[in-house]
């Protein structure tokens, strides 16, 4: 019995660990939802300093963002589980847990942010007038 | 909640946003990876290396399909739910690895003491996986929970690769420079083998990431080569099974060429695009497999019976060696002692000797001669019961009283243990008295002697035999005890081959042809449902067990013989 024990103790001790955290994780990712989201929260550039990206393969029209953080069962209990029109998922809303939104900083190396609020509101005009020229130049041009 | 860079997958795993190569790295690898870990494992399912192997092929499988899933699934939960695995399935991997090589090159099992190290190197790992220590978010944008990780512990279980690559480059080295010419080879060919795959599987990332910083590479789908380390080990694998029998499998490099094809043929399935418009592609690659099905298994099959063969001829050239070891070991003796006796009769040099002198040579002649006469009885006996289902001939079947036949052997046989001052019993309980046997009687006889004459013959002085009989069911078990040199356990599986005889049972130096236990198991088998086992300690003694079916029908006597239509022989 005891050469049995000393012969198959890897299994006897990782096993059941295993089962173990199987389930601890399940309940942790699959129910309690107890996780951060990263997201690319939405970014008015004519008043916050935006991350700038392509909205197409083609890049003919810029996406401006800012890096969004919040806590998956505050962001369900705002947003429900689609958060592609809603509001509060670009907030951090008061009792929001680890909540955070990060604007496009120039000086941080790899950063590519929208370079002021009067070329985004000249391009604003532009684009109004039925122009398809997006004039709205990064400070780095550098492909992330 | 749903990432956006893909559709949602078709079979749980197929996307049409994912490159071509990730299918076509990680699909066939697992299947290939699961195939042979089966294999090896179904041919042998006790021996522990086969079994570890079988458990990283597993492992492997699981986390070439937790990353598959990574990759093509779209709702988080899950994904983070299967990436909290991932560490664990590396780890597992790099303890599984050092145990492997080491069952590999030791034939036996790690000490407690160095498992018990292996699980506390893991168990973090384990433990912390489900916790914010090691996952804390996950990137819709990315899709992926890559930078939400906790660096200090993904690099705790990276490092546990590496710790095995260089504890596994330590068992090598050290067991290498003490090892056989061909072992040597082994060992060269399992440790490429073992460290190309760990070197890719581990550090793969890492050497990628290496790359594209310093400009060497741009090419994002680079990262899936990284399963190329887990074929190449299956490379190496091949090969020592095909030259060295490694893992007790019998493989013929025609069978490993012909699974290596159809196998690249087939991966090709899963390089095409996922989408199933492209018919003709599809079409030409399922032609193609089944040609190369069909040709493989002609090929095999003629290939297998040339083995056979060759096998056959190869039993028979070790046997006709055997043999010839036998008769100039055991005959050369009695034979040059007859001759050299007879030699001094026909000069008359023994007429001037005293009588007691004259009686100690004739009664060694004498000695010699019945050595002789046994070991042509021996052979004689073997060659009529060489066969591969060896019956009985119905007419010298007779029932028989088992009790009878065990007292007479042991009565044979007494002269003999009472010379090595053995303490030799043989006991016959009320019970069994009265049983009997459908047998041969000669056989069934000359059997028994054979087994007790063993347990006699390699006792040590003032040792003991026991002989026991007692019933089981339906059948009877005679146990034929002794504490003498044992059995040395690595040769127990041919003891009852043709001239086999047990290494220390040659060194003993006591007269054997090799042909005692390959008689007596025949006969044993020749009833239906007889079996010989036996349990055996080195040096501390052997229990033969000889089961044999009882019968309920009466003694056979002349005169029922005669009604039965049987005959004495």
């Amino acid at each position: 019995m005891k050469s049995f024990l000393h012969d198959h103790v890897l299994s006897f001790v990782i096993i059941p660990l295993v089962i173990i955290v199987c389930f601890v994780s399940y309940y942790r990712f699959m129910v309690r939802n107890d996780y951060v989201v990263g997201y690319e929260g939405k970014c008015n550039p004519a008043i916050e300093k935006c991350f700038v990206g392509c909205e197409d393969d083609a890049c003919t029209k810029n996406n401006y963002y800012s890096k969004v953080q919040k806590y998956a069962p505050d962001l369900y209990k705002e947003c429900g589980k689609d958060i592609t029109d809603c509001e509060n998922a670009s907030k951090c809303l008061p009792g929001d847990r680890n909540c955070s939104i990060i604007h496009c900083d120039p000086t941080v190396e790899g950063d590519t942010c929208a370079t002021s609020t009067v070329n985004i509101e000249s391009t604003q005009e532009v684009e109004e007038s039925g122009s398809t020229t997006d004039k709205i130049l990064p400070d780095n041009t550098t492909d992330k | 909640m749903i990432c956006y860079l893909f559709s949602e997958p078709s079979y749980f795993l197929f996307t049409s946003g994912v490159p071509a190569l990730l299918y076509y790295a990680y699909i066939p690898t697992t299947l290939v990876t699961l195939f042979v870990g089966f294999y090896i494992y179904r041919n042998g399912m006790h021996s522990l290396l086969n079994r570890i192997f079988f458990g990283i092929s597993i492992l492997f499988s699981l986390w070439t399909l937790s990353t598959l899933i990574e990759w093509t699934n779209i709702h988080i939960e899950f994904i983070m739910f299967v990436w909290s695995f991932g560490s664990i399935i590396l780890g597992l991997i790099a303890i599984l690895s050092i145990y492997f090589i080491y069952v590999f090159l030791e034939k036996k099992t790690f000490p407690l003491r160095t498992k018990l190290v292996l699980i506390s190197l893991v168990a973090p790992v384990i433990l912390l996986s489900p916790t914010s220590l090691h996952l804390t978010g996950f990137d819709i944008t990315t899709c992926d929970a890559f930078n939400f990780e906790w660096l200090p512990f993904k690099i705790y279980y990276v490092s546990l690769g590496v710790m095995a690559m260089i504890w596994i480059f330590v068992l090598l080295a050290r067991k290498y420079r003490t090892a056989t010419a061909d072992f040597k080879k082994q060992i060269i060919l399992m440790g490429m083998g073992m460290e190309f795959f760990l070197s890719l599987f581990f550090l793969w990332t890492s050497y990628t990431y290496y790359l594209t910083q310093i400009g060497a590479s741009s090419d994002s789908q680079l990262e899936m080569y990284g399963l190329l380390g887990m074929v190449i080990f299956l490379i190496y694998i091949g090969i020592l099974m095909v030259r060295f029998k490694t893992f007790n499998v019998r493989l013929l490099g025609a069978q490993a060429l012909m699974w290596t094809i159809g196998l690249l043929v087939g991966s090709a399935f899963f390089f095409v695009n996922v989408d199933v418009s492209n018919r003709t592609m599809y079409i030409l690659i399922s032609v193609t497999l089944a040609i190369v099905v069909v040709a493989g298994y002609t090929l095999v099959k003629s290939v297998k019976k040339l083995d056979q063969q060759k096998s056959h001829i190869e039993h028979l050239l070790k046997i006709k060696s055997e043999f010839i070891d036998v008769v100039s070991h055991q005959l050369r003796t009695p034979v040059s002692v007859i001759k050299g006796m007879a030699s001094m009769l026909k000069d008359g040099d023994l007429d001037d000797m005293p009588k007691d002198q004259v009686d100690i040579f004739k009664a060694g002649i004498y000695e010699k001669s019945v050595k002789l006469s046994d070991i042509l009885n021996d052979m004689l006996r073997s060659a009529e019961v060489d066969m591969d289902n060896f019956q009985f001939t119905p007419e010298r079947l007779k029932v028989l009283n088992i009790s009878q036949i065990v007292k007479n052997s042991c009565n044979d046989l007494i002269t003999l243990a009472n010379e090595k001052k053995l303490d030799f019993k043989c006991s016959v309980p009320v019970d069994v008295e009265n049983l009997n046997v459908q047998t041969d009687d000669m056989f069934i006889g000359q059997s028994l002697k054979n087994f007790i004459d063993n347990a006699i013959k390699y006792s040590n002085e003032s040792g003991f035999v026991h002989v026991e009989l007692e019933k089981d069911g339906k059948f009877v078990i005679i146990k034929i005890i002794d504490n003498g040199i044992g059995i040395p356990p690595e040769e127990a599986h041919k003891l009852f081959e043709k001239f086999v005889r047990a290494s220390n049972a040659v060194n003993t130096h006591a007269y054997g042809t090799g042909l005692g236990l390959f008689f007596a198991k025949k006969i044993v088998d020749a009833h239906t449902g007889g079996k010989v086992w036996f349990e055996s300690e080195l040096n501390k003694g052997t229990t033969f067990f000889i089961k044999l079916p009882i019968s309920n029908l009466p003694v056979t006597t002349s005169n029922n013989l005669v009604k039965s239509g049987l005959s004495l022989v």
